[in-house]
C-alpha cells in the first residue's frame, strides 16, 4: 500500500506500533495532530483507520462505560461508550471509525486514549498471540544520567510531582508509560498526562520505585510480593484482556509481574517536595 | 470442625514467598493473601475437614490451639463471605 497517496494521513507512534489516521475533517485532523503533536510518526501505519467525525447529537450517557474490542463485537464491527466511537474492521490491519468530539473530552479520561489502550493490545495480540512483550503501566518515568527509572502508582501517589522535581535529564511521562520486556526498556506514550514537558523518549529501565510521600529522603526495600502486587495494580489492561480468556489475560499479567520483579531491582522511595530524593536514587 | 472446605473454581493465583496473590472470578478484584492465610487456601482441597488443617497450622506455625482456631475460623468466614470456598 502506498501511503503517500494518503493526504490527510495522521499517523501516531505507540511504542513499536504506528497508527495511521486518514482523517477527512479538517477540524479532526488539526485535534489529532495538536493532541498527539509529540508522537506524530513516518513510518508504514502497522494499522490503519479512515476515520469520519460523527457530528450528530450524543444520546448516550457517558457512564456507560463499555470495554472496547476490536475483535468480537457484531462480527466486524465494534463501538466504543456506545456512541462516541464506532467502527468496522475491513481486514485485521484496516478499520474504519467514525467518532464523535467527545472522545477526546477530558473528564476522569479522554475515551480516545482508551481506544488508543485497546488498539495497542489488538496489534500486541496480533502479533504474537501467546505473548505480550509490551505493557502500559500506570506510572511517571524520566531518563537520568543515562538511567531510566519508573514511579508506578495510584492517582495522587505523587508521580506528576517526581517527574516535576526533575533536576536533571527528561520526564519521559508522569501518568503512563510503555515497559518492553524484550530489552527492559522503559518509553513514553501518546496518552495523556498531566506534566506537559514530558519528552517522547526511550530510555534502559534500571529501578522502579513504588511512591511513598514524606517529610524525609529514602528508600528501603520491599518483598517481592509486595512489589508484584504494587506492580500488577498499576498495570493499564483493557478488560477485555481478561474477559475474553480470563486464565490467559491473568497468565500474560502474571508473568510480566513476576519476569519484572525477578529482573528489575524494586524500592519504595520516600519523597518531601524537594527534588533533593534524586541523590537518594542515584545512590541506588 | 469437620466441614469440609474446597477452593470454588474460576480464581487464579500466584504464591511468591509464603503469600499468595488471587484473582477474583470477574477478574476485577483483587485478594492479597498472608503466609497463614495462603496455607490455609491451599489446604482448601475438597479432602480436608477444619480439624484436620487447624492441626496442620499446628505443626507448621507457632503458635498455640486457641489462636490459631480462631484465626482459621476468621479466614475461613472471609474467604466464605467473598465466595472463594464451599463446604461439604
Amino acid at each position: 500500500m502506498d501511503f503517500g497517496t494518503f493526504e490527510n494521513m495522521v499517523s501516531i507512534g505507540f511504542g513499536p506500533y504506528t497508527f495511521g489516521f486518514d482523517i477527512d475533517s479538517v477540524t479532526l485532523r488539526n485535534l489529532f495532530e495538536d493532541r498527539f503533536r509529540k508522537h506524530l510518526a513516518k513510518d508504514e501505519p502497522d494499522l490503519f483507520f479512515h476515520v469520519t467525525l460523527d457530528d450528530s447529537p450524543l444520546t448516550a450517557l457517558l457512564n456507560s462505560l463499555n470495554p472496547i474490542d476490536l475483535n468480537k463485537i457484531d462480527g466486524n464491527r465494534f463501538c466504543f461508550v456506545d456512541e462516541i466511537i464506532q467502527g468496522e474492521f475491513l481486514n485485521e490491519r484496516n478499520c474504519s471509525i467514525s467518532l464523535k468530539k467527545q472522545a477526546f473530552d477530558y473528564h476522569h479520561f479522554c475515551l480516545f486514549d482508551v481506544f488508543l489502550i485497546g488498539s495497542f493490545y489488538y496489534l500486541e495480540r496480533l502479533n504474537e498471540p501467546n505473548e505480550l512483550s509490551h505493557f502500559i503501566v500506570h506510572a511517571s518515568a524520566v531518563s537520568r544520567k543515562g538511567r531510566g527509572f519508573i514511579f508506578p502508582g495510584p492517582p495522587e501517589s505523587g508521580k506528576t510531582t517526581v517527574a516535576s522535581l526533575l533536576d536533571t535529564g527528561k520526564v519521559l511521562h508522569d501518568e503512563a508509560v510503555l515497559i518492553s520486556l524484550q530489552n527492559m526498556s522503559i518509553q513514553s506514550t501518546p496518552l495523556l498526562g498531566k506534566f506537559p514537558e514530558y519528552q517522547n523518549g526511550k530510555e534502559n529501565l534500571s529501578n522502579l520505585f513504588f511512591l511513598k510521600q514524606d517529610t524525609k529522603a529514602e528508600v528501603k526495600e520491599v518483598s517481592k510480593f509486595e512489589a508484584y502486587n504494587r506492580l500488577f495494580r498499576q498495570l493499564v489492561i483493557p478488560l477485555t484482556l481478561l474477559d475474553n480468556d480470563k486464565r490467559k489475560g491473568f497468565e500474560y499479567i502474571d508473568r510480566f509481574c513476576f519476569d519484572f520483579v525477578t529482573s528489575i531491582p524494586y524500592y519504595e522511595l520516600s519523597f518531601p517536595r524537594n527534588n533533593h530524593f534524586w541523590s537518594v536514587i542515584e545512590d541506588v | 470442625m469437620n466441614k469440609i472446605p474446597q477452593k470454588k473454581e474460576g480464581f487464579i493465583w500466584r504464591e511468591m514467598d509464603g503469600e499468595t496473590f488471587i484473582l477474583s472470578e470477574t477478574g476485577k478484584k483483587i485478594i492479597t493473601m498472608n503466609k497463614l492465610a495462603s496455607f490455609i487456601w491451599q489446604q482448601c482441597d475438597g479432602k480436608q475437614d477444619l480439624g484436620q488443617i487447624l492441626d496442620k497450622i499446628l505443626d507448621r506455625f507457632e503458635v498455640d490451639k486457641i489462636r490459631a482456631k480462631n484465626d482459621l475460623t476468621e479466614l475461613i468466614n472471609e474467604m466464605l463471605s467473598q465466595q472463594m470456598i464451599v463446604f461439604y
